[in-house]
């Protein structure tokens, strides 16, 4: 057989020292391990490239931004005693925002036949990149914007085809919000991470949950830590590098009661630092109250549907607010025809008691002495995050804007927020229930009997902890929310409570707040993530217990399967 | 310095014993639940249950990316699972074997699968086992239950049984696992990665390397337990660019062993890369492949890949499953794998000999990473022969028996069928690199061809049974000119190759490739991904008709802005 090489030009001699020179001068130049600054340079030296050609196409790019989300995560899981899992994550993705045409008409213009804005994960808006070199992050970039210009270029050029047959004129509201430039460089934080000490932690509490083999099934204490650290430059010359913690405590707890019916009871806490989570000796305490809890509700009364008054305790309250008010004062969606847009044209309308005032804050990371985790100091667009007053002593003041402007509100406040991979619209922060008339929580429920004689009824609710919610703001469905409490009592008129289960908090948002009574003088705080088109996010709710004067519940959807079939092999025994 | 060495050997017995003591608390476990649910679930007024499997799956996994020397992500855990297994009825008849749709999702109590505690805890283990067997007792009495049904209200050739009977199997694998040392692999992996800082013509690149420490505990109600070494170290190497035509140019390097220890040596490794990125380089200016219709020589990973992809995936045999869809019940009436008929007829020329040898780990001085000592079913390693002077003699089988083939040959390695691990294919006429050479530039000469075509580096893709036309996509190929020049062309496509072309090779060469590959075949009823690890042994191959064109007949344009590293 020949000789079997390419048919290729050989490098020749002079060529191969130049082609070595080239590559020792780029190594030399460039260290692994790149300063903040030297990865936004690197970062900005290529939008800069990226715009300076890019806007001179004839489908022209007007904005540009890219943000790099560095994620460290570690997590470790327990399950009765034992450690299950444990794992560490790194990665690194890019987000691009990239604008074709001008901010009156570009390449994101909703058509008025369009019913929905089309918001969601991209795979080119998911690009790993690598920050160890700067030639890398300068290539990784190039590369993605290559991908992403012709794909919103190509959008954009159909968008002005498809807009000729549009019958309705064109909304004389622009598609973008420029902002001012920031630049700020946080210092990195640091992971605090002791595996072996929260190994023992962990399978100390969830230990708690052992000894009841037919009735619980499992028992987990968890602990997820993240560092997140964004690099973010924009075509306005923003240079921005963030780094947020946030550690994680759960306890879930999952059983069946003798009729097949799964229950679980859970608890989540989150702070900044691993000292805002609850001690050992809290944390015990909070897995004995859980499973004393799911022990009780196994056993506990289903609840009828009802209609009566009710109290919604602070955590309650903070999830109720976040859903049906919070969700319906994100702004974009009012640029949206498919939404019920119910507050839109409610501004310096009163929409909630006089003595309520309701704020987002992302610029607070504590409330009290409690952790908040819905704070940062730039959003995802580039903008510093605001406290917005979005009610006034029960006026609607504002919305909640990212850079998709409304006609009243032309402008950013800061709360663009979005997941890695998905494109960014106006979310929640740190949700803030305020009242200025308050009562003590005993007072409350006083008042709650009062309600429940007047009402004629035999008793009321105290709903004391809630799982979530969902709501829909659309058209085509009911304007209606789901509120899904864990843990409901019945008051009765005699003062005596009775732990109930299986119940629903039902109703739609305008006749919901219509029936606020009064307020309680103690916040609670509610932390969770927000799941929604962008993505989840984290987000907090400060707010008192409030008494409604009527709430409306229906039953849980049934979550029964059937009992084993033989008893546990081990023998029920206290620990 | 001797007595520090004692120490260090006294620590690692003690370590060695802990663990011994940790598995025999498992294998109590598993053995007092099998007992007790064989026992007891056969007490109740269903159908009882003749067969059942607890598996223990202990895994630690690192995985890393990294570009242009740089790590960019991480993922770094370990966990436990277990699996059950569970038969009711007998076995010639019970409750596996039938396809019906299920609809909504599996609550707690339906699970047959659930994370374990890391360290071996009898009670908790009980407790998993019992809820497990639970879940997995309920389907098979329902999936029974309407498989008999099905088989009572139609007339359907049932008559292989559902399962073979094993003789028990007690066994300890004793082999230590691999390292994973993550600062080794970052540091190797970065090594690696930065090679490609000298190529500036490449678009993208990534480096990936997976480190998996992988144990199987295994018991049975028939008696036989075992454990099970099954630790996989992969490092992949993508790079891709494009032409001045628009054509994407892409080519992976893969380098698949049992242990990092066993990756082939960094300078190696790099000089693969090199070679890779500098032909890819090169094929940025190479001429589009044209439609080709004439002889091909598959050399290197080329032939490999052609034996992995479609003689691989026809090498196992499966029963076909009853399927239940609303009230409409069939059964396929041919097998999936066409080779299942022709046991017998003939398959390739008769000078080749093609075997499974999964007892093996090397062959000819060369390692071999398919070895098993015992498969996932229990049944101890075997060598199987397939085809015997060209002739197709048997096939791969897991415990679920197929006509003509009632024992299983222990191939079931992941999934629900059997799968090749080290599959060989041999030559008693194999020709010299110079012979070779001149039977295919006969051929295209006799073909009237100006030159053939020579096949060295096909993508790696999954194989399905059935004699289909596959498409291959071609990475590395060379027009071969009268007078032996090779000239690169761009990426093409191979889109009618059958099973049946290999009757009609040509030629192959005496000396032999070897090359270790995921298995990634879609295997069971449900055509479920399989992903073990398997090795593969081939001479070159030459085979007289194969149509080769464009890969690509549709281009994007070259990029608007110049690449910033090939700029600066």
């Amino acid at each position: 057989m020949k000789n079997m090489q390419p048919k290729i030009n050989p490098c020749k001699p002079r060529l191969a020292w130049f082609c070595g020179i080239v590559v020792f001068l780029i190594g030399a130049g460039q260290v692994y391990g790149l300063s903040d600054e030297a990865i936004l340079e690197a970062m900005s030296t290529e939008l800069q490239r990226s715009v300076e050609t890019l806007s001179q196409q004839e489908q022209p790019l007007y904005y540009l931004s890219y943000e790099v989300t560095e994620s460290k995560v570690r997590s470790l899981n327990a399950d009765r005693g034992k450690v299950v899992t444990n794992s560490e994550n790194h990665n690194t993705l890019l987000n691009m925002d990239l604008r074709v045409g001008d901010p009156e008409f570009d390449n994101t213009h909703v058509l008025p036949s369009q019913t929905r804005i089309p918001f969601g994960a991209s795979q080119t808006r998911r690009f790993p990149i690598s920050l160890g070199h700067a030639g890398a992050i300068r290539q990784d970039l190039w590369y993605a914007t290559d991908v992403e210009y012709r794909n919103q270029a190509s959008t954009y050029e159909n968008l002005i085809q498809k807009e000729k047959l549009e019958s309705a004129e064109r909304e004389d509201i622009p598609d973008f919000a420029f902002s001012s430039p920031q630049s700020a460089v946080e210092r990195e934080q640091n992971l605090q991470w002791n595996e072996k000490k929260w190994k023992k932690r962990l399978a100390e509490a969830s230990a708690v949950f052992k000894g009841h083999p037919t009735k619980i099934y499992t028992g987990n204490a968890n602990l997820g830590a993240t560092i997140t650290n964004t690099y973010f430059v924009n075509s306005e010359g923003s240079t921005i590098k963030q780094s947020q913690a946030l550690y994680n405590l759960s306890l879930l707890v999952v059983g069946q009661n003798d009729k097949g019916e799964i229950i679980q009871r859970y608890a989540w806490f989150a702070a900044r630092n691993l000292a805002g989570l609850p001690s050992q000796k809290e944390l015990i305490a909070h897995a004995n109250e859980l499973k004393v809890q799911l022990l009780a509700l196994l056993d506990a009364p289903i609840a009828d549907p009802f209609t009566g008054p009710a109290i919604l305790s602070g955590k309650a309250n903070g999830v109720f607010f976040h859903e049906i008010l919070g969700h319906r004062l994100e702004g974009h969606r009012l640029r949206q025809k498919s939404d019920a847009q119910t507050f839109k044209e409610k501004i310096d309308q009163q929409i909630l008691p006089r003595s309520f005032s309701v704020h987002f804050d992302p610029t607070i990371g504590t409330y009290g002495n409690q952790e908040l985790i819905g704070d940062y100091r730039f959003d995802n667009e580039g903008v510093r995050g605001e406290r917005v007053t979005v009610i006034e002593n029960g006026i609607l003041k504002r919305f909640l804007m990212s850079r998709i402007p409304l006609a009243e509100f032309p402008q950013s406040n800061g709360h663009g927020r979005r997941q890695v991979g998905f494109k960014a619209i106006s979310r929640q922060s740190n949700l803030i229930v305020e009242v200025s008339e308050s009562v003590p929580l005993v007072q409350l429920k006083e008042m709650l009997l009062d309600e429940v004689a007047k009402q004629g009824k035999e008793y009321g609710l105290l709903v004391e902890d809630i799982q979530g919610g969902f709501t829909f703001t659309g058209r085509s469905m009911p304007n209606a929310f789901n509120v899904t409490p864990t843990v409901v009592y019945k008051l009765y008129l005699d003062g005596t409570e009775e732990l109930v289960r299986g119940l629903d908090l039902i109703g739609t948002p305008l006749d919901a707040f219509s029936r606020i009574v009064a307020a309680s003088n103690e916040m609670e705080v509610f932390n969770g993530f927000c799941g929604a088109e962008s993505g989840s996010i984290p987000v907090s709710a400060v707010a008192p217990a409030v008494l409604v004067r009527q709430v409306e519940t229906q039953k849980k959807a049934l979550n029964e399967t059937r009992l084993p079939i033989l008893p546990p092999p081990i023998a029920a025994k206290t620990y | 310095m001797t007595s520090y060495k004692n120490l260090l050997g006294l620590g690692a017995a003690l370590l060695a014993v802990g663990a011994l003591a940790q598995q025999d608390v498992l294998f109590q476990a598993m053995e007092d639940s099998l007992n007790r649910s064989m026992q007891e679930l056969s007490d109740q007024d269903s159908v009882a249950p003749y067969f059942i499997a607890y598996t223990l799956h202990e895994d630690e996994q690192l995985q890393m990316n990294s570009k242009m020397g740089g790590v960019f992500s991480t993922r770094h855990g370990s966990s436990n699972s277990l699996e059950v297994s569970l038969r009711v009825g007998s076995y010639e008849l019970d409750n596996t074997n039938f396809l019906a749709s299920r609809f909504g999702p599996p609550n707690m109590l339906s699970l047959t699968a659930s994370m374990a505690p890391q360290e071996f805890d009898y009670e908790q283990l009980r407790l998993k086992l019992w809820l497990l067997t639970d879940g997995a007792y309920k389907q098979a009495v329902e999936t029974y239950g309407e498989k008999t049904t099905a088989l009572n209200n139609n007339s359907i050739d049932y008559d292989v049984p559902d399962f073979t009977q094993q003789e028990p199997v007690v066994y300890r694998d004793d082999r230590a696992h691999g390292e994973l040392n993550k600062k080794a692999m970052t540091q190797r992996l970065n090594e690696i990665s930065a090679v490609l800082l000298e190529f500036p013509e490449l678009f993208s690149t990534n480096t990936f390397v997976n480190v998996d420490i992988h144990k199987d505990y295994y018991m049975d109600s028939e008696g036989t337990s075992f454990t099970r070494v099954d630790d996989i170290a992969e490092t992949t190497i993508r790079m891709n660019t494009r032409a001045e035509n628009g054509a994407d140019l892409v080519d992976v390097i893969t380098d698949i062993v049992r242990t990092a220890d066993q990756f082939e040596s960094l300078d190696t490794l790099k000089a693969k890369v090199r070679n890779v990125a500098e032909t890819l380089t090169a094929m940025r200016t190479a001429p589009e492949m044209e439609n080709y219709n004439g002889p091909v020589l598959f050399v290197g990973q080329a032939a490999t890949e052609v034996i992995a992809r479609v003689l691989g995936s026809a090498v196992t045999a499966e029963k076909n499953a009853v399927r239940k869809q609303g009230s409409n019940i069939s059964v396929a009436s041919s097998p999936r794998n066409p080779f299942q008929a022709r046991i017998g007829a003939r398959v390739l020329p008769r000078d080749f000999l093609v075997y499974n040898d999964s007892t093996i780990s090397s062959y000819q001085g060369r390692p071999l990473h398919g070895y098993i000592p015992i498969d996932a079913e229990g049944v101890p390693s075997t060598r199987t022969s397939i085809i015997e002077r060209g002739m197709l003699r048997g096939l791969l089988t897991s415990r679920q028996p197929v006509k003509g083939i009632p024992q299983s040959t222990g191939n079931k390695l992941a999934g629900n069928g059997p799968v090749p691990t080290n599959l060989i294919v041999e030559t008693s006429r194999g020709l010299s690199d110079e012979e070779l050479m001149e039977e295919f530039q006969l051929l295209a000469s006799d073909r009237g061809l100006e030159f053939g075509m020579v096949v060295k580096r096909i993508a790696v893709g999954t194989g399905s049974p059935g004699n289909r036309p596959r498409s291959l996509t071609v990475r590395e190929a060379y027009r071969v000119y009268e007078d032996g020049e090779y000239e690169l062309v761009q990426p093409s496509r191979i889109s009618e190759f059958m099973l049946s072309n290999f009757k009609d090779i040509i030629a192959a060469s005496e000396k032999f490739n070897v090359k270790t590959r995921m298995g990634r075949y879609s295997v069971g009823p449900r055509n479920q991904p399989a992903t073990n690890i398997m090795t593969v042994v081939t001479p070159d191959l030459l085979f007289e008709e194969v149509t080769m064109d464009t890969n690509q007949p549709v281009k994007p344009k070259p990029p608007i802005l110049s690449n910033p590293r090939a700029e600066s």
